[in-house]
């Protein structure tokens, strides 16, 4: 009896290990964008260069109408983007956003980010 | 119903699937257009290529000596006098009988010091026959690289060293048995007379040489040999002549193979020989301990029969090519169950 | 002394042999002292789990278990799914353990019973045992992966729409074990991470042989009979020591991929059980006797003889080629050799035993008469 509660709960607990191995270990493809694009009848014009981190990684400059890739790892994350406007003054703001489980391509669209509206992770 | 159960336990499982398989491929070939004809001469082709591969095996089974994993050692020796022949600018039938007569001296110093060496190793036999076939053949890869070859059909064109890694024996003794009396009917059958012949020739050898004095005491070693030893048998003698039978058989399989096939292997070649060889005779009913002609027969037939009609009707089926899967399955899986069988009887005895 | 010397010589003639060779072709070959020694650190934590996989089926008495390439299978199985899941790094690498572990145990006891049928001839069977798990495998993965088995991923099948690509690039993964504690010692790297992995194994493996359950194996390596009837469950204890074995081989099989980077669906498991053997044979172990330093000293010695041999062929012969069979000549010839020096041993046994037998029967006989 105490056997079979052990041999269950070692079971259980490499259940759980997986499960969390695989929301931690999970790589997602992510794709961002800096192009024109509309919400919601709204239109987000791409207007800069911005330079964008995930993570507090390395920047990565992304010109306008132009897209990139990048890969992380696990299910929070953050996103930092950095641009020069045209007072020429120097905007810098951190996103937060988490993936969860999901499948397929995500993609982060830089205008609507830099207006801070709802709807700039997309998933595909 | 009493009947069939003993018919199968006679026959064995995996004898009576494989039949049954092959058999259906057979009335399945035609229609998904696979030309019967063909097939049935690829099979008998084949047949006479194996069948004395095959047949090497049953000289060291009956002597006790296990599945001869080492038949490699034969294949150099064949290889040997394959090559030398070629070297002599030997053609046709002559060709190929020098290739022979170089071949068995060679087998026959190999096979004595093979013999030798698995008398003192009884009970051992089989694992070591395959690391001293696989060791040899990685020990002659090296010679092939050395020894002075000098004929423009076998080295390299330019730049490497030592011999090709295929020898084409197309101006040599390429078919110089199948076409010896070949039968031709129409466009699709062909019966390679010579080889077959020569292949039935070398059966009855076998089986004779199994009727004399020598042969009988052969087998008691084998299948007794305590009774053997007590009737003043020299029982490391037996194995060693038929271990040099053996080696003697897998030079001159070797030989009757490549003229059929075309080419000369080298190298890593002979590497995977035995396997086919070994599962062909345990498809034909032969166990660890006991082999007969007839086995080599059936088996050969059955196992080459099975490699040459399931690339093509399977194929043609599901349009894939699953042949070397099956083959592999099937060979080691044929070897696994002689291996596993015999040995539950003996554990039934002792038990454990 | 003097005979103790020459028996100490004699028991370690095949490590010898591999120093006196190894000796004599480094310097032939022109590779750099440092090279070498990250290259034997490199191997070390490439191969030594995998070694130690064969430890405690030679414990059962069940001689080589050829079958660990069973275990590899299995471990590769298992990163087939992580990678198609792109679970990377560590979390991919520890998760391809678990995903494939319950299928190490499946292969280890069907392993183990097959060997129960094969007593006396364990070592042709477990080798013959790969080949056909290795056609079954290739069924699985090559015809069944992307039609029966779901593979989301397209990048890993093969252009006709089902079956795994012949290489899978693990570079999400590669050395993640490996670099996890980084340690650099002049330009030498040493993959601290693996080899802690390999410590906790050998402490493993010196707990277990305490246990008695690792007691209860070298009571049937030794006797099955005598084992039997001391109430030994012998063929049980058996297949228990070729599944630990498997399972085994299957970690030791992603570390071992897990290093190099690249993992080739159809070839990378083949040789595994073949170097693995022949390196602990080299090192000074029989088909009856391992240890740990053995897997150690071995694997040292072979992979010396492993980057070297090429090389040397190349300076003697001027072709690399020969070097290259060379090796491939030592690695079946070692093993060759093992097993007929224990065969040898095994059989010169027997005789002694019957000659003593067949004494004390006709001295009897003899002792009735007078």
């Amino acid at each position: 009896m105490k056997r079979n509660m052990i041999r269950i709960l070692i079971v259980i607990g490499f259940v759980v290990v997986s499960f969390l191995l695989f929301t931690f270990g999970k790589q997602y493809e992510i794709l961002i964008d800096n192009k024109t694009v509309s919400l919601d009848g709204t239109e987000y014009p791409a207007e800069y260069t911005i330079n964008y981190s995930f993570d507090g990684g390395e920047y990565e400059e992304l010109k306008i109408k132009k897209r990139k890739k990048a890969n992380v790892v696990g299910p929070n994350h953050f996103i930092t983007v950095e641009y020069t406007d045209e007072t020429g003054e120097t905007v810098s703001m951190e996103k937060p956003f988490s993936l969860g489980l999901s499948e397929g391509t995500i993609i982060v669209n830089l205008p609507v980010l830099i207006e801070s509206k709802d709807g700039w992770l997309v998933r595909e | 119903m009493e009947r069939i159960k003993t018919f199968i336990e006679n026959a064995g499982w995996p004898r009576l699937i494989i039949g049954l398989f092959l058999f259906v491929l057979f009335i399945m070939a035609p229609f998904v257009n696979v030309n019967i004809f063909t097939s049935l001469s690829d099979v008998i082709v084949r047949f006479g290529m194996w069948g004395i591969l095959v047949l090497a095996m049953v000289p060291m089974v009956q002597t006790g000596c296990g599945l001869n994993f080492g038949i490699p050692l034969g294949i150099i020796a064949g290889l040997l006098g394959a090559v030398t022949s070629i070297e002599l600018q030997t053609t046709g039938i002559l060709g190929l009988f020098t290739a022979i007569g170089i071949a068995v001296p060679i087998a026959a110093v190999l096979g004595w010091g093979y013999g030798l060496l698995l008398n003192r190793v009884k009970g051992g036999e089989m694992t070591i026959a395959l690391y001293v076939g696989f060791s040899s053949v990685a020990f002659m890869s090296m010679m092939w690289l050395l020894l002075p070859y000098k004929s423009q059909d076998m080295i390299w064109a330019y730049g490497g060293q030592g011999l090709r890694t295929t020898i084409s024996v197309e101006n040599y003794w390429f078919h110089s048995l199948n076409d010896f009396l070949a039968i031709n009917i129409g466009e699709h059958f062909y019966f390679p007379t010579g080889m077959i012949i020569f292949f039935g020739v070398m059966c009855f050898l076998i089986w004779a040489l199994f009727r004399t004095k020598t042969g009988t005491a052969m087998t008691a070693v084998g299948s007794n040999p305590e009774y053997a030893r007590a009737s003043g048998v020299n029982i490391d003698k037996m194995r060693t002549i038929s271990v040099i039978i053996s080696t003697i058989l897998g030079a001159v399989g070797i030989i009757v193979y490549e003229q059929s096939f075309g080419f000369i292997q080298l190298y890593l070649g002979p590497f995977w020989m035995g396997f086919p060889a070994v599962a062909g005779i345990l498809l034909g009913g032969a166990s660890v301990h006991k082999a007969t002609i007839v086995n080599v027969i059936i088996g050969t037939f059955l196992f080459q029969g099975i490699l040459t009609m399931t690339p093509s009707v399977i194929n043609n089926i599901i349009q894939t090519d699953m042949s070397e899967t099956i083959r592999i399955i099937v060979s080691n899986g044929l070897i696994l169950y002689a291996l596993t069988r015999t040995v539950r009887t003996k554990s039934a005895k002792v038990k454990i | 002394m003097n005979k103790n010397l020459s028996k100490t010589l004699i028991n370690n003639a095949v490590p010898i042999m591999f120093i006196v060779l190894s000796i004599l072709a480094i310097p032939l070959s022109g590779l750099s002292g440092t090279y070498l020694i990250q290259e034997m650190l490199t191997r070390l934590a490439r191969y030594l789990f995998l070694v130690l996989s064969l430890l405690i089926p030679i414990i059962a008495g069940m001689g080589l278990n050829f079958g660990i390439v069973l275990g590899a299978m299995a471990g590769q199985i298992g990163l087939i799914f992580v990678t198609d899941w792109a679970i990377v790094g560590l979390s991919g690498m520890f998760l391809a353990m678990i995903i494939s572990m319950p299928l190490a145990v499946l292969l280890g006891w069907v392993a183990g019973i097959a060997l129960n049928h094969a007593k006396g001839r364990e070592m042709v069977t477990s080798y013959i045992l790969g080949f056909f798990i290795n056609g079954v495998y290739q069924l699985v993965v090559l015809y069944g992966m992307g039609k029966i088995i779901p593979i989301s991923s397209n990048k890993m099948l093969l252009p006709r729409g089902y079956g795994i690509r012949n290489a899978i690039d693990l570079e999400p993964m590669r050395g993640s074990l490996d670099n996890l504690i980084p340690l650099q010692i002049g330009d030498i790297k040493v993959p601290v991470a693996t080899f802690l992995l390999v410590a906790a194994l050998c402490i493993f493996i010196i707990w277990f042989r305490k246990t008695k359950l690792g007691q209860d194996m070298r009571a049937v390596g030794q006797d099955m009979e005598v084992a039997a009837n001391a109430g030994i469950p012998v063929e049980k204890t058996r297949v228990i020591s070729i599944i630990i074995s498997t399972v085994l081989a299957c970690i030791g099989q992603i570390i071992f991929l897990q290093n190099i980077g690249t993992m080739n669906t159809y070839n990378s498991h083949e040789q595994i059980g073949m170097f693995s053997i022949a390196a602990l044979l080299v090192g000074g172990a029989s088909v009856v006797k391992a240890t740990i330093p053995n897997a150690f000293v071995g694997i040292i010695l072979f992979h010396i003889m492993f980057v070297v041999s090429p090389r040397a062929g190349k300076t003697l012969v001027g072709d690399a080629q020969i070097g290259e069979y060379f090796r491939v000549f030592i690695s079946y010839g070692i093993i060759a050799l093992a097993l007929v020096l224990h065969a040898w041993r095994v059989y010169k046994d027997k005789e002694r035993a019957r000659l003593i037998f067949r004494e004390a029967s006709t001295s009897e006989a003899k002792g009735k008469e007078g």
